[in-house]
Formats: C-alpha cells, sequence, structure tokens
C-alpha cells in the first residue's frame, strides 16, 4: 500500500498592504516538519506547493495527477493545506456561502476578490472526491486543513465518505514567526501515532491544556478509524 | 589558566616620575634663594606648588595604601570613564577637588611659616560659595554623566564592544563625531577658572604668610560679597579665595551644555541604532530560517521532472530562494553598515 502526500502552503503571499490578509511565516516550518513526519511513517511527499505555486491550477492538477497516478486503488494520500481560507458570498442566500482557501491569485486585493473559480474551494474539494472515489475505490483520503474557516469547508462534505479523513483547525497563528508552527500543528504533531477516530478528544486535550480558544474538527473515515499516519 | 609576569619593573621610568614630582620644587627653591627682594612672591608660589603636590601625592598615598601602585592605574584611573576613556567631567571634579584642597593646604603652609609666628592654631577650614559651588557642580556633571553613559550602555549593548582598554588623553576632547566643541569650551572655561581661583589663593596667602594674629583672623572670614551694597572700607584687602558669580554662573551653562548633549543626540541615536541594528538582525535570523525550509521543500527525492506541476514549483521555490538570500544580503550590508559606523565611533 503506497502512501503519497500533497502539502500546500501559503506564508508570504499575503500582505496586509496586497490583499489585506496577514502573512502567515509559520507555514512553511508546518510543511517541512509534516514532510519529516510522514517520511518516519513511510509517506512519499510530493514536492510542495508554495507561495506563487499555490494556485487552484497547480493544486488542482497536482491532486489529479497524483490521484491518477494511484494503479492499485488501495493507496493513501493526504492534502495538507496551511494558510488562509474565507467564506464567499455568491449572493444574499445563506446557502449561496461556499468557503475556499485564499491560494495564490495576484489580482486579490483588499477591495476586489476575482471570481471563487480562482481560488481552491469546497467545489474543488467535491472534485477532488469523486476523482478519488472512482480512481482509488478501496483508497483513503485525508485531508488536514490548518486554515481559518476549515470547519466550513468540511460542513459541506454532508454526505460522508466511507474513504474520507478530514481534520480541520479553525484557527491561525498570525503572530507566529518562521521559527514555529502553527498551534494546531503543534497539537497534531504529538498526535501522529494516535488512531484517527481519537483524534477528536485528544485535540480537544491537549487545546484545553493549553487554554487554546480554538476550534478542531475531526471526521475519520469509518472505513480506517482505527487505523493511523 | 594561569599566567606568570616576567616584565622587570622600569627603574628609568620610576626615576622619571620621581624627578617629575621634585624637579619643579627644586627650581622653585632655587629661584626663591637666588632673587633677594622678592621672597614673598615666590614664597607665595612656592607654597601654591607644594601644597598642589601635597594634594596630588596625598591622593596618590591613598592609592598605594588601598594597593595600586602603579601611577596610572592609580590617580589616573580616577580619570577613567565607564566607557573605558579617560572621562572630562571626571577630570575636572578632579581637578577642582584638588585646586580646592590644595587651597587649604597652602592656607595652614602659610600659618605654619607666617612670619609673626606659627598661627596654625588659629586655622579652620573656610570655603567661599563660589567654590563650593564649583566643586558642586562639577560632581553634579561627573555623576549625570555616569547616569547618561551607564543608561545609554544598557539601553545600547552593542555599545559595549567599543568599550576601550586603553584610554588615551584625546579622550577628553572627542565625542561620537570628533572634536567636540562643548567638550573643548567647557576644559577651556575650566582652565581659566583655576587659573583665576590660583590667583586669588596666591593673593590670599601672601599676605596671610606676614599677617599678626588679629589681622588673620579679619581676614579669615572676609568673603566676597559681589552684590553687596555697602562700601567696603579695606577695599585692598584679599578675600578668601574665590570666583566671581557671573564666572560660577558661566561654569554651570558650560557643564549644562555639556551634560544636556551627552544626554539628548547620543542618546536617541545610540537607541535608534541599537534597536535598528536588533530589527536587522531578527529580520536575517528569520529569512534564513524561511530559506532553509524552502530549501529543505526543495531538495525532495520524490521530485518528478516528467511533472510539469512539480517543474512550476520547484522554479518557484528556487526563485524565492534567490529573492531570500538578496534580501538577507542587503539586510547584511545594512548591519556591516551599522557595525562600521559604531567602530568609526
Amino acid at each position: 500500500m503506497e502512501k503519497i502526500s500533497i502539502t500546500v502552503g501559503l506564508g508570504d503571499f499575503y500582505s496586509i498592504s496586497r490583499n489585506g490578509l496577514q502573512p502567515l511565516p509559520f507555514v512553511y516550518k508546518n510543511v517541512t516538519d509534516l514532510q519529516t513526519l510522514l517520511e518516519t511513517k513511510n509517506w512519499t511527499n510530493s514536492l510542495s506547493l508554495m507561495d506563487p505555486a499555490a494556485t487552484v491550477a497547480l493544486i488542482s492538477t497536482k491532486l489529479t495527477e497524483v490521484i491518477d497516478g494511484c494503479k492499485n486503488g488501495d493507496e493513501w494520500v493526504l492534502f495538507y493545506y496551511t494558510g488562509h481560507a474565507t467564506k464567499y458570498f455568491l449572493s444574499v442566500d445563506p446557502l449561496q456561502i461556499k468557503t475556499m482557501c485564499v491560494t495564490y491569485n495576484e489580482q486579490l486585493t483588499p477591495t476586489y476578490t476575482p471570481d471563487i473559480k480562482e481560488f481552491f474551494s469546497e467545489d474543488n474539494f467535491q472534485q477532488v472526491i469523486a476523482s478519488f472515489r472512482k480512481k482509488v475505490p478501496n483508497g483513503h483520503l485525508i485531508a488536514i486543513l490548518d486554515c481559518c474557516y476549515a470547519y466550513g469547508l468540511i460542513g459541506s462534505f454532508a454526505a460522508q465518505q466511507p474513504f474520507l479523513t478530514v481534520i480541520a483547525a479553525s484557527a491561525t497563528d498570525v503572530e507566529a514567526g518562521f521559527d514555529t508552527n502553527s498551534f494546531f500543528f503543534k497539537a497534531f504533531s504529538q498526535l501522529t501515532g494516535t488512531p484517527f477516530d481519537q483524534l477528536q478528544s485528544q485535540l480537544d486535550q491537549i487545546y484545553q491544556q493549553q487554554g487554546y480558544n480554538g476550534q478542531c474538527q475531526v471526521s475519520p473515515a469509518p472505513n480506517f478509524k482505527s487505523l493511523t499516519l | 589558566m594561569m599566567t606568570t609576569s616576567t616584565q622587570k619593573p622600569n627603574r628609568l621610568s620610576l626615576f622619571w616620575k620621581a624627578a617629575f614630582l621634585v624637579i619643579p620644587l627644586i627650581v622653585l627653591a632655587l629661584l626663591y634663594t637666588q632673587v633677594p627682594g622678592t621672597e614673598t612672591f615666590w614664597l607665595a608660589i612656592l607654597q601654591l606648588v607644594i601644597s598642589l603636590w601635597f594634594t596630588i601625592l596625598l591622593f596618590m598615598g591613598v592609592t598605594v595604601i588601598f594597593g595600586v601602585t602603579d601611577f596610572k592605574k592609580g590617580v589616573l584611573n580616577f580619570l577613567i570613564g565607564d566607557t573605558g576613556t579617560y572621562s572630562l567631567s571626571r577630570l575636572q571634579a578632579f581637578i577642582w577637588a584638588i585646586v580646592i584642597m590644595s587651597s587649604q593646604f597652602c592656607l595652614i603652609f602659610s600659618l605654619l611659616f607666617n612670619h609673626t609666628g606659627n598661627l596654625f592654631r588659629y586655622y579652620e577650614p573656610t570655603f567661599s560659595q563660589s567654590a563650593m559651588w564649583l566643586l558642586g557642580l562639577s560632581l553634579t556633571s561627573y555623576v549625570a554623566v555616569k547616569g547618561v553613559t551607564v543608561n545609554a550602555l544598557t539601553k545600547n549593548q552593542n555599545a559595549l564592544n567599543t568599550y576601550k582598554t586603553t584610554p588615551k588623553w584625546g579622550d577628553i576632547l572627542v565625542g561620537p563625531n570628533g572634536l567636540d566643541f562643548s567638550k573643548c569650551q567647557m576644559l577651556i572655561w575650566t582652565l581659566l577658572a583655576i587659573c583665576v581661583f590660583e590667583s586669588k589663593v596666591y593673593d590670599y596667602n601672601s599676605l596671610v604668610i606676614h599677617v599678626s594674629a588679629p589681622e588673620y583672623m579679619k581676614i579669615s572670614v572676609r568673603m566676597y560679597e559681589e552684590y553687596k551694597s555697602t562700601v567696603e572700607a579695606a577695599w585692598n584687602l584679599p578675600y578668601v579665595p574665590y570666583l566671581p558669580w557671573s564666572f560660577v554662573v558661566l561654569m554651570g551653562l558650560s557643564q549644562g551644555v555639556y551634560v544636556g548633549k551627552k544626554l539628548v543626540p547620543s542618546f536617541k541615536l545610540d537607541d535608534l541604532k541599537a534597536a535598528k541594528q536588533t530589527e536587522l538582525e531578527n529580520s536575517t535570523a528569520q529569512l534564513t530560517l524561511k530559506k532553509q525550509y524552502l530549501s529543505s521543500i526543495l531538495d525532495n527525492p520524490n521530485f518528478s521532472k516528467d511533472s510539469p506541476v512539480d517543474k512550476i514549483s520547484a522554479a518557484a521555490l528556487n526563485k524565492q530562494i534567490t529573492d531570500l538570500q538578496q534580501q538577507i544580503a542587503d539586510i547584511n550590508g545594512d548591519i556591516n553598515t551599522i557595525n562600521t559606523y559604531n567602530k568609526a565611533n
């Protein structure tokens, strides 16, 4: 069984003056630390998509490339995103509010947000899920979303997939430096040996112990809930 | 690790030090004996010089008693400030202390060798108000400068790198930006004030050495009152050594400018330099970390040359790393500029 990871990080793309978003210096350490952790667990890390390479087109292409490359049908694919996410209002109708990752886009300014198709949104993720279901029927797709509104991203996955594990942290630590991780990552990296179905309670416990006011949502894949990374 | 010194005492140097102390006294004594009719003048001058030398020797004696026997490490050590350089404020406080103390020794000598007999029993330490003000001003200036220096060193730790272990006389007139006008003018005013004060000491003692006890009792309390409205009867009698109040005010202003200048600009500039340097060093450290992370990400054995995405991603990572190298080089250039400025000053 092959295990492949795709990691995406955006830190310096964000700028208050350019797009009104706080830079996130910790994303670089998050990505390198996660890859190191995964290596010890026999994962194959694909080349990360960082800052200017973290566009919706490249992320989608990379996911397609990796999923298409799964030949056995039982591969594990891990998608990790660390950066900003936000809500996108298609209309005033609450049902028309989408969640998206603020992926690299030169046109984004504090006063103008390009069309949602220009970002990696929950719609793109639904396509990834559909593609994975088709190409890797016995596989395990793990999505770790270390960003704001991550809970919103998974909230729209109404129909629970038996192969999909989602670990979402609705928190950012904009004050963190290059020499540290996000709070979620600090907590999560302690639990890589924990079964997926126990991650939620363990993460909650760490958050509580550290007095951290963030929310974390873990949705383990029913087929793999007693397994670990 | 212990070290042993193989240096022998420099006897020639010690000889010259001794000669430096004794020769002026011999020359004055010869002049006194070889020029008859001017005994009073030369005796007063001799007393003045002896009392000055006596005071300096007293200071040296104190340093010897407390275990520091070397001349430079002894008396001259009083002049070394907190930054390891000779300090003008310390020099000034030291000189005024010597001058005012020596004026008392001079008075003691005049009473001891009074022509009408030994009048030492009438001696009481008497100081003019202006003399006390001068000593007070110089000591206040010394304390203020020390406070400013220590405060600046506390706020700018990098300044400790410029601490000098070999003080030079040039330190007295040199500031952070070369020759310092405020120091220069204060030194000149101080020297002028000392000359004027010593002339009063001379004037006073050249009379004391001749007068009888009742006359001494009168002039021993004869204080100069610049703004006294009453007519002075014995206008030609000397006063207890003093400086005119206008001169004292001038000295006060001069010292105020000196301390004020030391306080305001150098404090802010040093603070700014230290803050900027720390900020730049932090930026460099953070950018270096980021570069390491990106290099680590790029150094991926699973990079696929067949993958268009990987090619674009690798190119982007390479560009980011190159840009970071340039940023780090630019910041290091700024840090070097600040360091060069600190060393040059």
